[in-house]
C-alpha cells in the first residue's frame, strides 16, 4: 500500500504510548527522554485541548496568587488566610484533575482501532526540524537565538498546523466534501482564521477610524 | 520568500505531511495542499520573529516576547508554557543524573 507517513521505524524498539505508563519527573507526561520532547501533552481532541488550555491559564494566575499572598505573610489577616488555603486546595484539586486526564487518556488510547493508533502516533511524534526552524529564526534576525525560542516557536508552530488543519477539515465537511484537504479548504480556512485574528499579519494598514 | 526556504530543503515535506495525517487530514494529503502549509508556517514563523524583534529587547528574539504575544491565544499560550516547564524538568534530571553518575 502506497503510504505516506507510515510509523517511523529509526528508532527501532520503542514502545508505543498506549502501553507506557505516565513515567518521567513530576509525575509530567514524557515518554520520551532522548533530548527535549517534541510531544508531550496528552491531548487527543478539541475538548481535552481546551481543558488543558484553560489549566494552563488558570496556573498562572494561580501562582500570582500563592507568590502574592507569600509576601503578606506577617500580615495575614483571615481573609487572606483563607485565600491561601482556597487557593493550596484549589492546586491540589488540579493536580487530581491532571491525573485523571492522565487515566482517561490512556483507557482512550487503549481503545483505538489501528489507523486510530496510527494516526495518534502521527500526531505526537511529527515536528518540524529544529535546526531548520533555528536557522529560518536566524536568517531573520541576523543574530543567533537560545534554545528555548527554538522550542518554543516550533511548539506553537505545531498548533498553528493543528488549527489550519482543523479549520479546514470543518470547512471540508461543511462544503459536503471528503479529505484529502484541497487547497480550496485550505485558502477558506486561512480566511477564517485571519478574520478571528489567529494568523497574525503585519502587511495591512488597518483602518481604525473612516 | 516562503518558496527560498522551500528550496534550501528547509522543511521535509514528509514531515510536513505526517502532521497533517496526525491532525486529521488523509494518509496521503495533496501535495498542493502541503505545500500551502508549509508556506504558511514560513510565513507564520517569520511574522512571529518580526515582531518579537520589535518589543522587548531590540532586534533580538526571546521567549519572554514570543510568549506576550501568544498571551491573548489560549492553545499556544498553554503549549509554550507546557513546553519550557518540561524542558527545565527536564535538564534538571539530566543534570541530577549526571552528578549522581560522574560526581559535580
Amino acid at each position: 500500500m502506497d503510504n505516506a507517513c507510515e510509523s517511523p521505524t529509526e528508532k527501532g524498539g520503542e514502545t508505543r504510548e498506549s502501553d507506557e505508563p505516565t513515567a518521567a519527573p513530576g509525575g509530567s507526561r514524557v515518554t520520551e527522554m532522548d533530548g527535549i520532547p517534541e510531544e508531550t501533552d496528552g491531548d487527543g481532541d478539541g475538548e481535552l485541548k481546551e481543558a488543558a488550555a484553560e489549566e494552563g491559564e488558570l496556573k498562572s494566575q494561580d501562582i500570582a496568587d500563592l507568590t502574592a499572598v507569600e509576601r503578606e505573610d506577617s500580615l495575614l489577616t483571615p481573609a487572606a488566610k483563607k485565600l491561601k488555603i482556597d487557593t493550596k486546595e484549589k492546586k491540589e484539586k488540579k493536580q487530581k484533575v491532571d491525573e485523571d486526564e492522565i487515566q482517561k487518556m490512556q483507557i482512550l488510547v487503549s481503545s483505538f482501532s489501528e489507523e486510530q493508533l496510527n494516526r495518534y502516533e502521527m500526531y505526537r511524534r511529527s515536528a518540524f526540524p529544529k535546526a531548520a526552524i533555528k536557522r529560518l529564526i536566524q536568517s531573520i534576525t541576523g543574530t543567533s537565538v537560545s534554545q528555548n525560542v527554538v522550542i518554543a516557536m516550533s511548539g506553537i508552530s505545531k498548533v498553528f498546523v493543528g488549527e489550519v488543519v482543523e479549520e479546514a477539515l470543518d470547512v471540508c465537511e461543511k462544503w459536503g466534501e471528503m479529505p484529502p484537504l484541497q487547497p480550496k479548504h485550505m485558502r477558506e480556512a486561512v480566511r477564517r482564521l485571519k478574520s478571528k485574528g489567529q494568523i497574525p499579519n503585519s502587511k495591512h494598514k488597518k483602518i481604525i477610524f473612516f | 520568500q516562503g518558496s527560498v526556504a522551500r528550496r534550501e530543503g528547509e522543511f521535509p515535506p514528509r514531515k510536513v505531511r505526517c502532521m497533517m495525517y496526525g491532525f486529521g487530514d488523509d494518509q496521503n494529503p495533496y501535495t498542493e495542499s502541503v505545500d500551502i502549509l508549509e508556506d504558511l508556517v514560513i510565513e507564520f514563523i517569520t511574522e512571529m520573529t518580526h515582531k518579537a524583534m520589535s518589543i522587548g529587547r531590540q532586534g533580538r528574539v526571546q521567549v519572554e516576547d514570543i510568549v506576550f504575544l501568544i498571551r491573548k491565544d489560549p492553545r499556544k499560550f498553554a503549549r509554550v508554557k507546557d513546553l519550557l516547564t518540561m524542558n527545565e524538568e527536564l535538564k534538571r534530571a539530566r543534570k541530577a543524573f549526571d552528578e549522581a553518575n560522574y560526581g559535580s
